[in-house]
């Protein structure tokens, strides 16, 4: 068989002295078992938890089916199931009537999101202007998600095209006054319920929480996300876009804030206590809810100090997560993601200790290697990965992670995210395995 | 007739071909909550999925995940995928959700360069770099709806990728791994036809004609790993030898076992020389009619293989077909193992009768599984009210009529429609009992209906892909699910006793 001539200048080791940061924003090279995915699934990641929005599929059956589905959870998508008549004929029509009936099968809706997927950009539908003829007829925005698969390097180009459409489209076409201290959060999905716990710690520094983009954004709240006075900045790789521009165009400034892991969330309400002058109410929060989690939080500390950990997901929360390792006292190894950008992966550098392994875009085959050569005792990411891991014995934890593990963000989410950690490392069945 | 005040029906029928006159654009209104007394249920004009567009909760997928799910069930055999990297990822997120095992899946990565300049490249560097990482036998190349449009010429980019690989490593290892070209359009089709037009383009590849091995060739459709083992345990009480193709119950059901090879292969899948050797069989038999039926006529035409469609041998009538054709074919005789499992089976049904007789049914899923699922209810004195089929076909419309005749029965049959219209015939008319895939789960909960999970996909429960349906063991098992299934929502715990 051939000697492998393969280049790995996407995993680094991080040593003292070396200000190399592993190559990233690069199209993968083809014939590799990529994590990655395509910018119409960026942009469904984004936009399906938009409740009061039709989403329309412009393309093939197959791509509603899948996008339906986004982070475990079932939503209704439409689609224009593209047959090889249209694809020859153009779907135009298709899609005008598409559109016509969607709004009547749900009139209570108040946006309209038309997705243009590989073979739609690719016959040349002239998607923008029968979405714009269609805008008076429905009386509603139709939005065009310019996002193709073959768009960008990966999901991550869908992210961006998501919150462009957002921004371009919705954000600041109403003038209204909003409430006090109100704050918009941006990059925070709602993955069971996360929102609500970050808004239920803000209230009760009596904080408003205006849009949260996009885990809870009613269309009212978007046309209006431009009045706050603070933008929270959660998921950096896929929300910084929108908070720069939000900055540039508003004049909104941004915090940088993370809710995972006791120290971060900690340092995140100090840190917006300061901003919006509640540093009392910030530290009576703290107090309260450290005290609560206290007991049950040091037998899960016991248990896992100086376990190690191994990484790979969206580029996201890396350094949000290595962080929230590191207060369960457990040792990171290895950490990556399929897209994340050079500003991620500062931060994680910074984030983890000297030698640890920092992959970008790791094939399915550098996972396996890294596994294979670090041993982590815990690795977490999608659920691609899980079954793989598995197979090598060693415990996993899906990230974002799956219904029943409750959110993880918050004082009590903590204990909810070490509780996933813990299963995953002291599995009986790991022992049984090595005992044969 | 007016929408917002604006849209008038003149503004529909201004628009020409598709026939939607006379629908009442007006009070039409679906929300997906549980049935309640706000719930107002959608005009009847704009339900049948024939006097729409739109299509909401397709029952089907694109064609290439057939075409993976295929090139899956072959030993060492990576499916690069010649598309955008959606295209592999989402299958990917499928197969692991359903089968909860790792599936590798090679994509060649279209980015916009791809899109302008054609997949040549891609297709070259990727099935090198393929080679490179992961040294499989066999590759299949599959291609979805963006490379067909483009137009790449498959074939002739395949053949520069063997000359360069032959160049850089020298013949043997060119030659030692084979390649099977499937087009699978997604705008065409769905997963049914993707999976078909694998079973032909493998076999058109790999089988050459040798000497009779005396074999029997099983295609057998999108059925679970469990259900491969029941035909396998058929087989081997009759004795007969026999090549799976597509065998994924070594590969989608693995042991977890250490240590793991490196890159890591499972044990299980169907060995290309068994494929090679499929020209050499004494009859296919493809279980599955939509999911098959292509590569057992081309063995039947080319290599005068005799081709033995379906039906699918779940339930009793079925079954009783498959083993007695197999008895013919192989001249071996029903063993009495086997007669005897038939007998449980018959026995279960007549302890049950009382449970089942006279429910209503709704059934979805693929047309296969659904025709035969048909079947085997009407075999336990269920009546069939719904029938919903994603993916149209007239051989399946043809099937369940034939075996709604023979039970006097007058279901509703969607062929080819979305869920959505199914969903709302069960919503207005009520149904006792849904057999159907998790997809079916929201109508069976907003309407309160208790359902059993069968075919393809089953991603919310754990065990089902272990599982088999078919045989009489299958249906054993099948009906026990469906009894304690009714116990668990029609009667009370007092009066289940005995």
């Amino acid at each position: 068989m051939p000697a492998t001539n393969l280049k790995k200048a996407h995993i680094l080791r991080k040593a003292e002295g070396v200000t190399k940061l592993p190559p990233c924003r690069r199209p993968s090279a083809p014939g590799k078992i990529t994590q990655r995915s395509c910018a119409y699934y960026g942009a469904r990641w984004m936009l399906a938890p938009l409740k009061d929005a039709i989403h329309l599929v412009h393309g093939p059956v197959g791509c509603a089916y899948y996008g339906s589905t986004v982070r475990g959870k079932t939503y209704k998508l439409f689609s224009t199931a593209l047959r090889e008549k249209d694809v020859i004929f153009g779907g135009g029509e298709k899609l005008t009537r598409s559109l016509i009936e969607t709004k009547c099968l749900m009139p209570k809706a108040r946006h309209v999101f038309v997705y243009i997927t590989c073979s739609t950009a690719l016959i040349g539908d002239d998607v923008y202007d029968i979405c714009k003829k269609m805008e008076k007829k429905l009386g509603c925005p139709v939005i065009v998600v310019n996002c193709p698969g073959f768009k960008g390097e990966s999901q991550a180009s869908g992210h961006r095209i998501a919150y462009e459409c957002l921004l371009n489209q919705l954000i600041g076409q109403e003038k209204r006054q909003i409430g006090p201290n109100a704050v918009n959060i941006i990059g925070e999905y709602n993955i069971n319920g996360e929102t609500q716990v970050i808004k239920s710690l803000l209230k009760k520094m009596g904080i408003n929480v205006h849009c949260v983009f996009t885990g809870d954004a009613p269309y009212e709240r978007i046309i209006t996300a431009h009045e706050v006075k603070l933008n929270l900045l959660i998921c950096q790789s896929t929300g910084r876009f929108l908070a720069q521009e939000m900055e540039r165009r508003y004049g909104i400034p941004h915090l940088k804030v993370s809710f995972f892991g006791l120290s971060q969330t900690k340092a995140s309400l100090h840190k917006i206590g300061q901003y919006l002058g509640l540093k009392k109410e910030a530290e009576k929060v703290i107090a309260d809810e450290e005290k609560t989690i206290k007991p049950t939080l040091s037998y899960f500390l016991s248990k896992l100090k100086g376990k190690k950990a191994a990484l790979f997901f969206g580029a996201s929360r890396m350094a949000s997560m290595i962080n929230a390792l590191e207060d369960l006292c457990m040792e990171v190894i290895a950490t990556g993601s399929q897209f994340g950008d050079t500003a991620a992966y500062m931060e994680t550098k910074q984030a983890v200790k000297s030698g640890t392994l920092i992959m970008d875009d790791a094939s399915e085959q550098d996972l396996e290697n890294m596994r294979h050569g670090l041993k982590p005792d815990v690795f977490m990411g999608g659920i691609k990965e899980q079954y793989l891991s598995h197979k090598a014995g060693i415990g996993f934890c899906i990230f974002p992670q799956i219904k029943r593990a409750g959110p993880y963000v918050g004082f009590k989410g903590f204990l909810n995210f070490a509780r996933s950690v813990y299963k995953a490392v002291y599995a009986p069945v790991w022992r049984l395995i090595k005992s044969s | 007739m007016k929408l917002n005040g604006r849209l008038t029906i003149e503004d529909l029928n201004a628009l020409p071909e598709i026939p939607i006159e006379g629908i009442n654009y007006e009070q039409i209104y679906i929300e997906k909550e549980p049935i309640c007394p706000e719930y107002t249920p959608p005009d009847e004009t704009i339900i049948p999925s024939s006097k729409r567009t739109v299509v909401i909760d397709p029952g089907r997928i694109c064609m290439p995940f057939g075409a993976m799910w295929a090139s899956v069930g072959v030993h060492k055999c990576i499916p690069f995928v010649q598309g955008a990297q959606g295209c592999t990822t989402y299958p990917r997120y499928t197969f692991s959700r359903i089968f909860r095992e790792p599936v590798s899946i090679a994509t060649a990565s279209f980015h916009e360069d791809a899109a302008v300049f054609g997949g040549r490249k891609n297709l070259i560097e990727g099935i090198r770099n393929l080679i490179c990482r992961y040294q499989p036998e066999v590759i299949s190349i599959i291609t979805v709806c963006s490379s067909e449009i483009i137009g790449d010429d498959i074939d002739s980019y395949l053949d520069e990728a063997k000359e360069q690989l032959e160049e850089e490593f020298g013949p043997e290892v060119s030659d030692s791994v084979k390649f099977v070209i499937i087009h699978t359009p997604s705008f065409a089709g769905s997963h049914i036809e993707g999976y078909n037009r694998a079973a032909k383009a493998f076999l058109q590849t790999l089988a050459k004609k040798r000497s009779p091995n005396n074999k029997v060739n099983i295609i057998p459709g999108m059925v679970t790993p469990g259900d491969i083992r029941e035909v396998k345990h058929i087989l081997r009480l009759m004795g007969i030898e026999n090549i799976i193709l597509f065998d994924i119950s070594g590969t989608l059901d693995c042991p977890l076992r250490l240590p793991q090879s490196m890159p890591y292969y499972p044990k299980g899948g169907t060995k290309s020389e068994e494929i090679m050797d499929m020209a050499n069989s004494l009859a296919t038999f493809a279980l599955s009619p939509h999911e098959g039926k292509a590569g057992a006529t081309y063995l039947e035409k080319r290599f005068k293989v005799p081709a033995i469609i379906g039906p699918l041998p779940l339930g009793v009538h079925n079954t009783d077909i498959f083993v007695k054709r197999l008895a013919d074919v192989t001249g071996r005789p029903i063993p009495e193992e086997i007669k005897d499992e038939r007998g449980i089976l018959l026995d279960a049904m007549a302890d049950t009768f009382h449970y089942t007789m006279m429910r209503r049914v709704a059934i979805c899923g693929d047309p296969d599984i659904v025709a035969a699922a048909t079947r085997f209810t009407c075999e336990l004195g269920m009546e069939p009210v719904a029938i919903f089929n994603g993916t149209p076909s007239k051989d399946f419309a043809q099937e369940v009529w034939a075996v709604a005749e023979e039970y006097n029965y007058k279901p509703t049959i969607f062929n080819g429609g979305d869920m959505f219209e199914w969903e709302d015939f069960i919503k207005r008319e009520k149904v006792d009992l849904i057999l159907g895939n998790s997809k079916a789960v929201n109508v069976a909960k907003e309407t309160d209906t208790p359902i059993v999970r069968i075919g393809f996909p089953i991603y919310d429960r754990v065990g089902y892909q272990r599982r088999a349906n078919i045989g009489y063991r299958g249906g054993e098992y099948l009906l026990d699910l469906i009894v304690n299934t009714i116990l668990d929502s029609k009667f009370p715990d007092d009066r289940v006793h005995q």
